[in-house]
């Protein structure tokens, strides 16, 4: 996907996502706090800016947890956990004589504060994510092997949008993960399905 | 329990599920060539029933531009005597992929003579760990890329000018580095008359392909009173005087650099003419020809559309 396709898309994400927030704005009234609930991402992210050169994206598809709680004011706090299963290669010769083991991943947990607007229908949240986030990288070639194992401080800004049946809601979760890190920022926009429930 | 713990329960058991299920979702795996493979009953050997020949190029199999290094391959087919990869083996991510899809098909099948070195497009994958993997043993020590070996007469000396970048290669060039106290040990080892070296970066180039990351590195061939230096990385044929390691030049012990970075990528332009630069062939796609004799060595630059564009020789110090 090139950046233009990518740019694209994303416009037309966060215009579904005023849309909905219009619509759940002016549906404030019905609110019923949807408090506490948890959620299963699962999803995708590119890492269009890296740390370091290295080719392999350690991002990739995704899966994560989160639980949360909405306070009075429509404040939102919680907690999520993303391991995005990055990218994996082994290759050997027929007698085993050589072998090539690379995987990169990413997994990043960490705190979320936002604003959560919902009604009998839709659920819309805004938050901003920080944590820690941990980048292990496995390079081995026969017995030799080399670790890239770091670990960051990221800022994650993000929108849910979810539709809601009953206690149960499913939507789209989408969020920039950024690594202030040297020489460059690090950003990875990311794309989860979500599904949560009401506790 | 009630109706909802007992769904988020469910949720996260759905979750960890999907993450044990998943887990393996994005691995690839390739099967390598053997790493001891015999040389083709019919075609090119090693042994050229006289002197040495070393043929050699950098810069070779571009995934977009695949035909060049099929080209400069048949030269390879047509030639005996021992191949140099001079880096960047494959001119994309270094990827594992790239080198059995596209190096493979090419000069590939030449790997059971080739004695590579890598360069900065191998580094682009982490370690260069396809590159040691698909080399084998002929890479030198795993995630190293330095090492030695004789032909005939000669020592010849394989050398990682991926300098240290703080990221993904650990090998150094800088005076004390492992590699340069490497370097001095090996060639004290071997005092033969006639030594050749060859990495990818070039010291000198009238390209905006070199790299002074490798003066220290050249400075302990000088010393030594190491004769040629071979190099790809800048996509032309260059060939320089005799020079000292500042560059200035030294006839009687200096050391020639030839820069033949025609294996197959496209070609670039020169800009001002670096010093003691004495020949310089952009657009050309072909093979260095070395013959390797007692004391002294010759070479010839082979283009793909069968002239021989640039040719001498020259003693050993």
């Amino acid at each position: 996907m090139s950046l233009s396709d990518l740019r694209e898309r994303c416009a037309l994400v966060v215009a579904l996502w005023l849309a909905a927030m219009t619509h759940a704005s002016r549906a404030q009234a019905d609110e019923r706090p949807l408090s506490p609930s948890v959620e299963l991402l699962g999803g995708y992210g590119v890492e269009l800016v890296k740390v370091g050169t290295s080719d392999p994206s350690a991002y990739g598809l995704g899966l994560g947890m989160r639980a949360g709680l909405v306070l009075p004011g429509h404040l939102y706090v919680g907690g999520t956990f993303v391991q995005q299963l990055g990218w994996k290669q082994t290759a050997s010769d027929a007698l085993g004589t050589s072998t090539y083991r690379g995987a990169y991943h990413v997994t990043y947990t960490g705190a979320e504060l936002g604003w959560a607007l919902a009604n009998d229908r839709l659920l819309v949240r805004g938050y901003v994510g920080t944590g820690a986030l941990l980048a292990f990288g496995r390079t081995a070639v026969g017995r030799v092997e080399r670790r890239d194992d770091r670990a960051y401080f990221y800022v994650a800004p993000g929108l849910l949008t979810a539709a809601r049946i009953g206690r149960w809601y499913g939507g789209f979760d989408m969020r920039f993960v950024m690594v202030p890190a040297q020489p460059t920022t690090e950003w990875a926009p990311a794309l989860f399905f979500t599904v949560g429930t009401a506790l | 329990m009630g109706d909802t713990p007992r769904h988020a329960v469910a949720l996260v058991l759905v979750g960890l599920a999907l993450a044990a299920t998943t887990s393996g979702a994005c691995r690839r795996s390739r099967t390598l060539p053997p790493c001891v493979e015999a040389p083709p009953d019919h075609g090119p050997k090693v042994e050229t029933g006289g002197d040495p020949v070393v043929l050699a190029a950098g810069d070779i199999a571009d995934e977009l531009n695949p035909t060049s290094a099929v080209a400069t391959a048949g030269l390879l087919d047509q030639n005996d005597g021992i191949v140099l990869a001079l880096g960047d083996a494959v001119q994309g991510d270094g990827s594992l992929d790239e080198l059995l899809d596209v190096y493979g098909p090419t000069w590939g099948r030449h790997r059971w003579r080739t004695h590579p070195v890598p360069g900065n497009h191998d580094y682009l994958a982490p370690h260069a760990g396809p590159y040691f993997a698909y080399f084998c043993a002929a890479a030198g020590e795993p995630f190293k890329g330095f090492y030695s070996f004789d032909v005939g007469a000669w020592h010849l000396v394989a050398l990682n000018s991926i300098c240290a970048d703080g990221n993904t290669n650990d090998v150094d060039c800088a005076a004390s580095s492992e590699q340069e106290r490497w370097l001095r040990a090996d060639l004290a080892a071997h005092p033969a008359l006639c030594t050749l070296a060859y990495w990818h970066q070039p010291l000198f180039s009238s390209t905006e392909g070199s790299n002074t990351g490798t003066q220290d590195l050249w400075r302990a061939l000088y010393d030594a009173g190491v004769e040629l230096v071979l190099n790809g990385h800048a996509h032309v044929y260059e060939r320089f005087a005799p020079q000292t390691p500042d560059g200035a030049l030294d006839p009687s012990r200096g050391i020639r650099q030839i820069v033949v970075g025609t294996g197959g990528a496209p070609p670039v332009s020169f800009g001002a003419t670096a010093a003691n630069s004495e020949v310089r062939i952009s657009g050309r796609y072909g093979v260095l020809k070395l013959t390797l004799r007692a004391s002294d060595y010759a070479w010839q630059m082979l283009t793909i559309e069968g002239d021989i564009v640039d040719q001498g020789s020259a003693p050993c110090h």
